[in-house]
């Protein structure tokens, strides 16, 4: 791959979960800022960002101008199409060599599917849950958060969507000088013959007032017995309790590492 | 018969030794009051007064009569063998058969080292909470290795299709879920909630064309909720589900079986055209791994006097450290190394804590840990009620045995 020049990052507002007013999403802003370190590092790389929706919230979005974003661009769907179209129809405009979104930027069973849509209009592989990005003789290389602290690398050969976990590094933040002066530009997407008329609104699910959620104290058989019902509620919570007393301390350390041995966590 | 007679409130039993006793002092008029008496059934008296059914809190205890002559109330009385019987062998529980399904739900799992993992045993309990018992409806468990433990966990049929968990899209493994909802009737995919689930079923949905559910809390036969906007309104989503469940609300399968017989659904993974190169894993030291993430986890509490020593042994174990606030006030760990309330939340497989009471704030940021191993002086300390396995013993000596074995192994 020649050298990297443009990537785009998909901010959206997310959700203060304390007063649920509307503020920038952590997740969006790592992103950004895996986005803009390595804007920093790479001279050649161009960081854009783009907001996908009505403009609602325009404080929210000036944080993430505050983190040192020129301007953001804001698109607003055009009616009776999928927002991922529009979007889509505007970045493969605009030509960018990586997408970078958060993996959801609020909670809520919908949330992180927007890349996904996106990447599927544009027909791109998604890379998800990255954590860094870097770039070697010429070569884009991320690394994405596995399991137990485990990081897979990846070389990207071309364009791609990729989305950033919660475990990259943690945003800047936020000034209130460059949050003023930063742009919010509206752009729309002019071009309607890239936008695939057969991408129709997808439909939503049905909302409500919410109920309180209950944790299962139940069991799924109907013919479970109190004995079951029981071990239901407290299956989770472990601790079986073998106690060794009076034992040698060096009889223990024995056991300890045989048992750690036997779970695979230390080298042999 | 006397008024005191008819205020007294009878179970069958007491009903019937009380006719005894009147038919014995030959009180007529009486037995015969008493055997008119309405008895619904066992355990209920009828009050005289308002002719209402009533529980009888005494109908079901059985008394035994002590050596002193008093009644002593047998607690065993109503309980049932098994219970009595720990540690008894259990008996074979009864399996819930599947023949010819017409509907099917798919679970996909994620697996570690070929174990169900928590979050793969609750996706099967969801996927099982949508099929239920109905005889025309199967849980299909699709994974990539063979796995142990899916008869208990719900799977009525499985499938290994290799390929199926790369998240790199060197397969399509989209294309192929969606194929499979082609050929036959899916109520549902359900995907285990990590983030390798939690990314197929985002990637399936955008390739169906329906919204995900994440992190449904609420999952019935043909609905799934999940909440939004941060606690103000739930999604109720129907139809075609595509979801992951959420941890601790689905009810769990205890006391039944299910087949999981082997299934050929002929789906298999194409590797498709990626961008995308996987250049193979990267593992960082033990203690750059956030506590968060760190597979095993040594912490140290204020049992601990030698930290030089505890930080040799977590480097020959390859551990990540961690300690109590105490232990993080005191300096001896850097704050962000803090476990409990108001530090950090370990998920870890196996969890060494050293000296360790274990305070209701500790105990919170380990309700994760898969196991926990725990050395402490007194046998009183919490930490000792959650620990899987416990030694009673002093912290600074299992340690410096356990780096001479470590060091020195015979």
């Amino acid at each position: 791959m020649t050298k990297l020049t443009r990537i785009c990052v998909l901010l959206a507002v997310g959700v203060n979960p304390a007063n649920c007013r509307g503020r920038r999403s952590s997740v969006d802003a790592q992103a950004l800022e895996l986005a803009l370190r390595f804007g920093e590092q790479n001279d050649g790389a161009c960081v854009d960002a783009l907001h996908v929706g009505s403009p609602s919230d325009e404080r929210s979005l000036r944080d993430y101008l505050g983190m040192g974003l020129g301007s953001l661009s804001i698109l607003a769907p055009e009616p009776g199409v999928e927002p991922a179209a529009t979007a889509a129809a505007h970045l493969s405009e605009a030509e960018y060599d990586l997408v970078l979104a958060g993996s959801a930027a609020r909670d809520g069973g919908a949330s992180g599917v927007f890349p996904y849509q996106v990447a599927k209009q544009m027909a791109l592989p998604v890379l998800p849950d990255v954590t860094h990005l870097e770039e070697s003789d010429g070569v884009l290389m991320a690394k994405q958060a596995r399991e137990r602290g485990v990081r897979q690398k990846f070389e990207v050969r071309g364009r791609s969507l990729m989305t950033v976990s919660p475990l990259a590094p943690a945003a800047r933040l936020p000034s209130f000088v460059l949050a003023r002066e930063g742009t919010l530009r509206w752009v729309n997407s002019n071009d309607e013959r890239r936008i695939d008329p057969s991408a129709e609104v997808l439909q939503s699910p049905k909302m409500r007032a919410a109920l309180p959620m209950r944790k299962s104290l139940a069991t799924f058989d109907p013919n479970a017995s109190a004995e079951d019902r029981l071990k239901a509620v407290t299956a989770l919570k472990g601790g079986a309790g073998k106690l060794h007393d009076a034992m040698e301390p060096e009889l223990i350390a024995t056991e300890i590492l045989a048992r750690l041995k036997a779970l695979g966590v230390t080298p042999d | 018969m006397s008024d005191s007679v008819a205020r007294r409130r009878y179970s069958l039993a007491r009903l019937v030794s009380e006719l005894q006793r009147q038919v014995d002092r030959k009180d007529l008029r009486a037995a015969i009051h008493l055997a008119q008496m309405p008895i619904q059934s066992r355990g209920f008296y009828t009050s005289q007064a308002s002719r209402r059914l009533r529980k009888d809190p005494w109908a079901r205890r059985r008394y035994t009569v002590a050596a002193s002559g008093r009644p002593r109330l047998d607690v065993n009385a109503g309980l049932s063998k098994k219970v009595m019987q720990a540690g008894a062998t259990s008996t074979p529980k009864p399996v819930h058969r599947v023949v010819d399904p017409e509907r099917f739900v798919i679970a996909v799992l994620d697996l570690e080292a070929g174990r169900l993992t928590a979050a793969d045993k609750t996706c099967l309990a969801a996927a099982r909470q949508i099929a239920g018992l109905d005889p025309g409806t199967a849980v299909i468990a699709l994974s990539d290795s063979d796995a142990v433990g899916l008869p208990e966990a719900g799977a009525d049929r499985y499938e290994v299709i290799p390929g199926l968990r790369a998240s790199d899209g060197r397969f399509a493994v989209e294309a192929a879920l969606c194929s499979l909802s082609i050929q036959m009737t899916c109520r549902a995919f359900v995907f285990s909630d990590t983030a390798l689930g939690r990314h197929t079923a985002r990637s399936l949905a955008a390739e169906l064309g329906v919204t995900p559910a994440i992190g449904a809390h609420d999952i019935g036969s043909n609905y799934c909720v999940t909440r939004c906007q941060s606690g103000e309104s739930d999604a109720v989503h129907e139809g075609l589900m595509v979801l992951t469940a959420k941890e601790g609300f689905v009810p769990p399968v205890l006391s039944m079986s299910f087949e999981a017989a082997p299934f050929q659904s002929g789906v298999s993974l194409a590797p498709a055209e990626s961008s995308l190169v996987d250049l193979g894993p990267e593992f960082s030291p033990a203690d750059d791994v956030a506590l968060e993430e760190a597979p095993f986890v040594l912490c140290g509490g204020g049992g601990v006097r030698d930290w030089q020593l505890f930080n040799d042994l977590a480097v020959a174990l390859n551990a990540t450290r961690a300690g109590s606030r105490v232990v993080c006030d005191a300096g001896h760990l850097p704050r962000d190394r803090q476990v409990g309330a108001s530090g950090r939340s370990s998920s870890a497989k196996v969890y060494l804590a050293l000296g360790l009471s274990g305070a209701v704030q500790h105990l919170q940021g380990i309700e994760n840990c898969e196991e926990v191993l725990a050395v402490n002086t007194d046998a009183a300390a919490p930490i000792i009620k959650r620990a899987d396995t416990s030694y009673i013993a002093d912290a600074d000596e299992v340690m410096s045995e356990m780096l001479r074995q470590l060091v020195a192994p015979e």
